[in-house]
């Protein structure tokens, strides 16, 4: 999975990445320079929550993207069965671009899960 | 034939500038101008662009996009002193180098580009004292705007350190006594005006502070616990008209947040064009204490409005105090993909405009930009009241 977060953050203009699950349990997190574990897991768990929850509110199950945009950045989470993938950007890129690349890697994340738990 | 080909092309061209002047008129708001501002740069008239541009940002300072175009446009202009910066910097480094890049990457808005530019200057000259103050007036012009404890931390850390550097430095000092007494920690503030005080007696502006320090009541608390009590009211703890260095380095042409008068059948027109437009299911605008001020839906999409809204002020409330915490900034937009399509939540100055549609992800730009440019033209174009005095203790940014 580690693999998997280190070639996503090779991309340019992601500036870290992490699996958690809906509980706010990590997986797995590559974070960079000026982010820390616990803030952007404790940021996660509370966009899934709060979502799940406002979703609920207007007769909706769950949701498979979310893109948060703040002034300074990007926070984008996408579900990835097991857990959610979640990954900080800067304000700037091309978000739409981008996103193609985390899909890839959620594929791969879901590949790696069913490996594992076949084993 | 080639002769009637440019001719009618030019006449298209003005019509279409006449008819986009007429637009600003009849319908204003950002994107009339943004429209207009963007023919003007297509057509090569780079002063008209200008011209129009920098009006639509005096009348409308917030909005988001015309701040888009306008670093667009900067950045063209000044490409050629990008480049002569960043030749500098290979040529012959120095921290003016360092400085001089960072201040062009300010110019235009950039503020983590300026940023990382000093970090990149420090890790080569690690003593300089010119480059801890660039770092300490963005952190301070960042903190000003979205009161984020780590930038006031840091703001702090650079100009103690540019301090320790060079004592005698007075704009490092008078800035640190600012920003000590912006955030309530008179103890430090009074000692190093003081310093300046000996050194320079008539210093009228050191001593116009040093009586405002004596008169903040010292509290004994942690700097970390100061910075936070600021970040949480979103006021400095002193008057800030008194804080001339801070307001030198966080001015930037950006105005308060106002009251509005929003015209709501104007707004409701708006919302059912923009439903047209965007195929969206539904749309509502809430005020920033979270009501209801304008709300359309398809009359063959059931959903509860008021369960609607109260979804997109939960994602808004609860998320942005973590991206605040996190150092992203505050919340702007939130963007949720599902089985039941797209949903939507802009915040423009505290209103927020939700909107869901059973979009795909190709069409998704075109709703995010769809969605931005009616928040803007609903609320930015509406007449102001007065500017928002916040109560003490309330987070004017969270809005609804």
């Amino acid at each position: 999975m580690r693999d998997t977060l280190i070639n996503l953050n090779q991309v340019m203009g992601i500036n870290g990445s992490m699996l958690v699950t809906r509980d706010g349990m990590v997986i797995a997190s590559e974070l960079g320079k000026g982010l820390e574990e616990d803030a952007v897991a404790a940021l996660a768990t509370s966009v899934i929550r709060t979502t799940r929850d406002a979703l609920k509110k207007i007769g909706e199950k769950g949701f498979s993207l979310f893109i948060l945009t703040a002034s300074f950045g990007r926070l984008v989470l996408l579900e990835a069965e097991i857990a959610y993938l979640v990954v900080v950007t800067e304000r700037t890129i091309n978000i739409d671009a981008t996103i193609l690349e985390m899909q890839s890697a959620v594929r791969q994340i879901r590949k790696k899960a069913r490996i594992t738990v076949k084993d | 034939m080639y002769n009637s080909a440019t001719r009618n092309k030019a006449v298209n061209t003005r019509r279409l500038e006449k008819m986009l002047v007429r637009a600003c008129k009849e319908t204003p708001g950002p994107t009339s101008v943004e429209t207009l501002a963007e023919h003007y740069l297509h057509c090569y008239r780079f002063d008209k662009a200008r011209e129009v541009l920098d009006e639509g940002l005096h009348k409308y300072p917030q909005s988001q996009r015309l701040r888009l175009l306008e670093q667009r446009i900067k950045r063209t202009d000044l490409y050629g002193d990008f480049l002569k910066a960043s030749q500098d910097i290979s040529a012959s480094p120095s921290p003016d180098a360092y400085a001089s890049l960072a201040a062009l990457y300010r110019v235009v808005g950039d503020i983590d580009k300026a940023l990382e530019t000093c970090a990149a200057g420090l890790a080569v000259f690690p003593n300089s004292v010119r480059l801890y103050l660039n770092v300490a007036e963005l952190r301070i012009r960042r903190f000003a705007k979205n009161f984020m404890p780590k930038d006031a931390v840091l703001a702090l850390a650079n100009l103690e350190k540019a301090a320790s550097l060079n004592e005698n430095d007075y704009a490092v000092s008078i800035l640190l006594a600012e920003f000590y007494l912006a955030i309530g920690a008179s103890e430090p503030a009074i000692g190093i005006l003081k310093k300046i005080l000996v050194s320079n007696p008539s210093d009228e502006h050191a001593q116009k502070l040093l009586e405002a320090a004596l008169e903040v009541s010292q509290k004994d608390e942690p700097v970390e616990d100061l910075v936070r009590d600021v970040a949480h009211s979103r006021r400095m703890a002193v008057n800030p008209a008194i804080l001339r260095y801070i307001e030198k380095c966080t001015h930037d042409g950006e105005r308060l947040p106002v009251e509005r008068s929003v015209d709501t059948d104007r707004m409701r027109e708006m919302l059912a064009a923009a439903l047209n437009a965007t195929d969206a299911l539904a749309m509502a605008v809430l005020d920033p204490k979270g009501a209801i001020a304008a709300a359309a839906q398809r009359e063959d999409y059931p959903i509860d409005i008021d369960a609607f809204a109260v979804a997109a002020r939960e994602i808004h409330h609860n998320t942005n105090d973590y991206t605040l915490r996190m150092d992203l900034g505050s919340f702007q937009s939130g963007e949720i993909e599902g089985p039941f399509g797209h949903f939507l939540v802009n915040n423009v100055e505290g209103w927020l405009i939700g909107g869901i549609t059973p979009a795909t992800p190709s069409n998704r730009e075109r709703m995010r930009k769809r969605m931005l440019a009616v928040a803007e033209d609903c609320i930015l174009a509406a007449p102001q009241i007065k500017p928002v005095e916040a109560p003490p203790g309330a987070d004017t940014d969270k809005g609804a």
